[in-house]
């Protein structure tokens, strides 16, 4: 409370009651006048000269990182690759790229020909063609394609958030030394 | 200030040159906080230039009010952050910090004796100091030695305007019953009854 009072944060009818207690405390007047000394002494603590100036320095212009580890280029490596592996997930899930399926009863009618009567002996009407083999499916290879792209993403995403910290770490230098 | 606004919303804008002027407003103050927390001089100036390095990456942050309360709560986390790296003992290198320690008097001419007397004095309150508690040293150098009032001291430490309260109380109250017990270091004529 007198820490409050020496500092004449009190309303004036607060500070007309401790004035009145100090008037009849010699206790609390002598704790008030030991902790103002202290305070009086405190404030005339001088301050200690500046070993130098603090100044920032304009940092040198940052050199273009070598070859291909320009944080620019691989943002926008990695925003490309992102967006195509979405694309192929998308595509996966809403299945835009199977193999279309092939209709009942055969292939569509031809001609009567000797030759149409050969290929309905081979593959008679009803009965749907072998399935390719494995590998060799129609359709794109979705699978593939998301670890490829998700592979190139993740690769990008590391190499652009390295670039971008060497790039700053190397513009933060310069700010350091000031002038003086 | 209005000129203090207008240098911090150009200092926004990029300009260094403003910030700059700044720097030079405060660094008096940011080194001496630094120097009386850390008590290195070596620590205080390496804890200062990380502080203005910080300022002016977070200085689009500054929404208004007190700049001074809120460079130096950024001094501050500075400082111990120095500490933490450093894991640097405040007390051995307080022997450094008690050479530039002086008190000020206002006096037109200064004798050889009343020199060295205030020397003696600022080298007692700096023992002082070093003997309080980090939450109560930090109060009371803030408040008492930097002049910020109890609104600024609060921002700068984060803390609520009770807790300031309460520290300074009794980190003022702690130091008074040191510059008591060792009455000796301080001279004669100051000496607490």
């Amino acid at each position: 409370m007198l820490s409050e009072y020496i500092d004449g944060r009190f309303s004036a009818k607060r500070r007309l009651y401790v004035e009145g207690h100090l008037e009849g405390c010699q206790g609390c007047s002598q704790e008030l006048e030991s902790l103002r000394a202290t305070v009086g002494l405190l404030r005339g603590l001088s301050p200690a000269p500046l070993p130098r100036s603090f100044h920032l320095a304009q940092p040198a212009p940052r050199p273009l990182a070598p070859g291909l580890l320009r944080p620019g280029l691989l943002r926008l490596a990695t925003a490309v690759a992102t967006l195509l592996l979405a694309f192929f997930l998308v595509s996966d899930f809403l299945q835009i790229f199977e193999p279309g399926a092939v209709p009942q009863g055969g292939p569509p009618a031809l001609l009567e020909t000797p030759q149409a009567r050969a290929v309905e002996e081979v593959a008679p009407k009803g009965v749907a063609p072998a399935p390719p083999p494995p590998g060799e499916e129609g359709g794109w290879p979705l699978r593939e394609l998301e670890i490829a792209f998700g592979a190139a993403t993740a690769l990008l995403l590391g190499l652009t958030i390295f670039a971008s910290r060497r790039a700053r770490k190397g513009g933060e230098r310069g700010y350091k030394r000031g002038v003086g | 200030m209005a000129d203090e606004e207008g240098l911090i919303s150009r200092a926004k804008a990029g300009d260094l040159d403003c910030f700059n002027k700044l720097v030079e407003r405060y660094q008096g103050q940011v080194y001496n906080l630094a120097l009386r927390l850390l008590q290195s001089p070596q620590a205080a100036e390496d804890a200062t230039q990380e502080a203005f390095l910080s300022a002016y990456r977070a200085l689009r942050g500054f929404r208004g009010g007190s700049f001074r309360a809120w460079l130096l709560r950024i001094a501050v986390n500075a400082c111990r952050d120095q500490l933490r790296a450093s894991r640097r003992r405040p007390t051995t290198s307080l022997e450094a910090l008690l050479e530039g320690s002086e008190v000020r008097f206002p006096s037109p001419s200064e004798a050889p004796e009343d020199y060295a007397l205030r020397r003696e004095l600022g080298a007692a309150l700096t023992r002082g100091l070093a003997s309080l508690p980090p939450d109560q040293r930090l109060v009371v150098i803030l408040c008492d030695v930097q002049g910020l009032s109890y609104e600024e001291t609060a921002q700068a430490t984060g803390s609520s305007l009770g807790t300031v309260k309460s520290r300074l109380s009794r980190g003022r109250g702690r130091l008074r019953d040191f510059l008591r017990e060792h009455g000796e270091l301080l001279p004669e004529k100051f000496r607490l009854k």
